[in-house]
């Protein structure tokens, strides 16, 4: 009989200790600033940047059409959004294999923007022992005062964060004006409501947890593990047995290792775990552990890296390989990926024309005998420049023509434009069905030219 | 004895207690294949051209509401799913360890 889980499988969801990280400097804390200050630079900026007079980065979801810069892209390079989604996940397998957590220690954007709302709970509330103090203490002008200061900082940031997030699909200028003039319309609120929310709950309140019970990376980043993979160990040789001396006793004399129990490594771990109980899930590989251990090896005169990044086998006194089965397939697989990407959006057809036939009628027959069939050409020009197209028809039988309300469709950058055609062939010509090709040709440049495939309609057996 | 006090434990559990502790991750997780799904099926479709023929409610005329509705559609859908799945699994049983 086992012993009764329920009390585990409860804790997931009882209260949660609340984890007040301690401040920290040091070499990686500087590191993983100036990764937040990159990062929510690049993301508070980027919309604002234009390109060719349009915003630079814009996925126009109502228009269906998305700017990259210099490009643009519709639905119909959807294929190519999923290469673009496969790269990033081998890539974040490569690098995992390689050098364990970096992205959620530096780059995810729960790590960055929990760190930024630290900041602001730790300029309205003060350090961590004041916080923890605080949170006990019973509410009282001062407390009130503090709590509203850290509201009146996270909600507007949150809100700033949810309308920046939405000025990626909705153009960011004529954002801020109605935004300015009150003037928003009701998807555009809702949606920035319900980022800024999330931004609010996800960073303020929720943090680690996100980490420890919502993120399934965080659940199968085990899987790309490996003896040769770089993560954050305690020396445990070196520090065992832990335990308090006095400055500039030598612990051999005292039977201790250099660990000085001083607890430091736990206070200011954003998950509240230990290090010095190996390698957990819980572990973001934030290294603000190593700052702290160091900052207190420094002042104990005591050699750095009792608690370092490494891997198994430096641990276990053996040589690490960088180049490895894991590595070496990753790499391979991400290299052909990102070259063929490059290659797919380098050649990619920069005019497409779709046929959709008339859905009303399948073929209509003229007073003279001619059999009609009516369809819409959607052009779709992806090119930075307008083109004007002529149509024409392949494989149709002698006689047949094609009748548009205009000769030529200009249509232009990166737009698309629809057009109803008729087509007739003489009596008797056609029996059944015929497919036949309509091919569009720029008139202003000739290497511009589309065929698509299309079925004409008659009577069975006339 | 175990059993009897994980059973007991059972009992005293507060009314809506599995519920309670099951709709997080059944709702998160519903959320992140609806998201999938919407991404998928708007690449493919565009609402206002689905629409043309059957002559759509006023309100889901424009695109944007065409994205919102097939996103909570979605998310209904798969919220429907993972009930079922958390149900099915009958999350009780799997206390005692039985």
């Amino acid at each position: 009989m086992s012993t009764p889980s329920g009390t585990v499988s409860q804790s997931l969801y009882a209260a949660q200790q609340k984890v007040y990280p301690r401040e920290v400097s040091g070499r990686f804390a500087r590191l993983r600033v100036i990764a937040m200050i990159a990062l929510l630079g690049l993301f508070y900026a980027l919309p604002w940047a234009t390109w060719d007079g349009h915003q630079a980065l814009l996925f126009d979801l109502p228009a269906r059409k998305f700017y990259v810069f210099g490009l643009t892209f519709f639905p119909q390079d959807f294929f190519l959004l999923t290469v673009l989604l496969i790269i990033a996940a081998i890539s974040l397998f490569f690098f995992t294999a390689l050098a364990g957590r970096l992205w959620c220690g530096y780059a995810c954007p729960q790590t960055v923007w929990t760190e930024i709302f630290m900041w602001m709970e730790q300029f309205a509330e003060g350090k961590r022992q004041q916080r923890m103090k605080l949170d006990r203490a019973p509410w009282s002008v001062e407390k009130l005062a503090r709590k509203a200061a850290k509201q009146a900082m996270w909600i507007p940031f949150a809100l700033f964060t949810g309308y920046t997030f939405v000025g990626y699909f909705t153009p960011i200028r004529e954002l801020s004006a109605s935004v300015l003039t009150l003037s928003l319309g009701g998807w555009e609120t809702f949606w920035i409501l319900f980022y800024g929310f999330a931004t609010y709950g996800n960073a303020g309140y929720m943090r680690e947890q996100v980490c420890k019970y919502m993120c399934p990376y965080a659940r199968f980043q085990g899987a790309m593990f490996d003896r040769n993979t770089l993560v954050i160990a305690y020396d445990t040789a070196r520090g065992d047995p832990r335990g308090s001396r006095p400055r500039g006793v030598d612990p051999k004399s005292r039977g201790l290792g250099d660990c000085i129990d001083c607890n430091i490594c736990v206070q200011v771990c954003p998950t509240g775990i230990d290090i010095r109980k190996g390698l957990q899930m819980d572990c973001i590989a934030c290294a603000a552990c190593i700052d702290a251990c160091d900052n207190v090896m420094d002042q104990m005169k005591y050699p750095r890296g009792l608690i370092k990044y490494t891997t198994q086998n430096a641990t276990d006194k053996k040589p690490t390989r960088v180049l490895r089965p894991r590595t070496i397939i990753y790499g391979v697989l991400l290299t052909i990926l990102v070259s063929g990407f490059a290659v797919a959006v380098a050649t990619r057809t920069l005019v497409e024309l779709d046929v959709l036939r008339d859905r009303n009628a399948l073929y209509r027959t003229l007073d003279d005998g001619r059999i009609e069939n009516v369809y819409t050409l959607r052009f779709i020009n992806k090119d930075g420049q307008a083109h004007e197209f002529k149509l024409s028809t392949t494989d149709l039988p002698k006689g047949a023509e094609v009748d548009t309300d205009v000769s030529t469709v200009r249509v232009n950058a990166g737009q698309v434009a629809s057009l109803p055609v008729r087509v007739r062939v003489p009596a008797g010509s056609v029996a059944g069905s015929v497919k036949f090709g309509l091919s569009a040709e720029a008139i202003d440049d000739r290497d511009v030219s589309i065929t698509a495939k299309a079925r004409f309609i008659a009577p069975a057996g006339s | 004895m175990q059993a009897v006090a994980a059973a007991s434990d059972k009992l005293a559990r507060p009314a809506w207690w599995r519920v309670r502790r099951d709709l997080g991750p059944v709702l998160w997780s519903a959320f992140l294949a609806a998201c999938v799904a919407t991404m998928l099926f708007f690449a493919l479709f565009d609402p206002v051209l689905l629409m043309r023929d059957d002559s759509p409610p006023k309100w889901l005329a424009d695109r944007r509401t065409g994205y919102a509705a097939g996103f909570f559609f979605f998310w209904m859908t798969t919220t429907i799913a993972a009930l079922l799945t958390a149900w099915l699994i009958d999350t009780r049983t799997s206390d005692d360890g039985s």
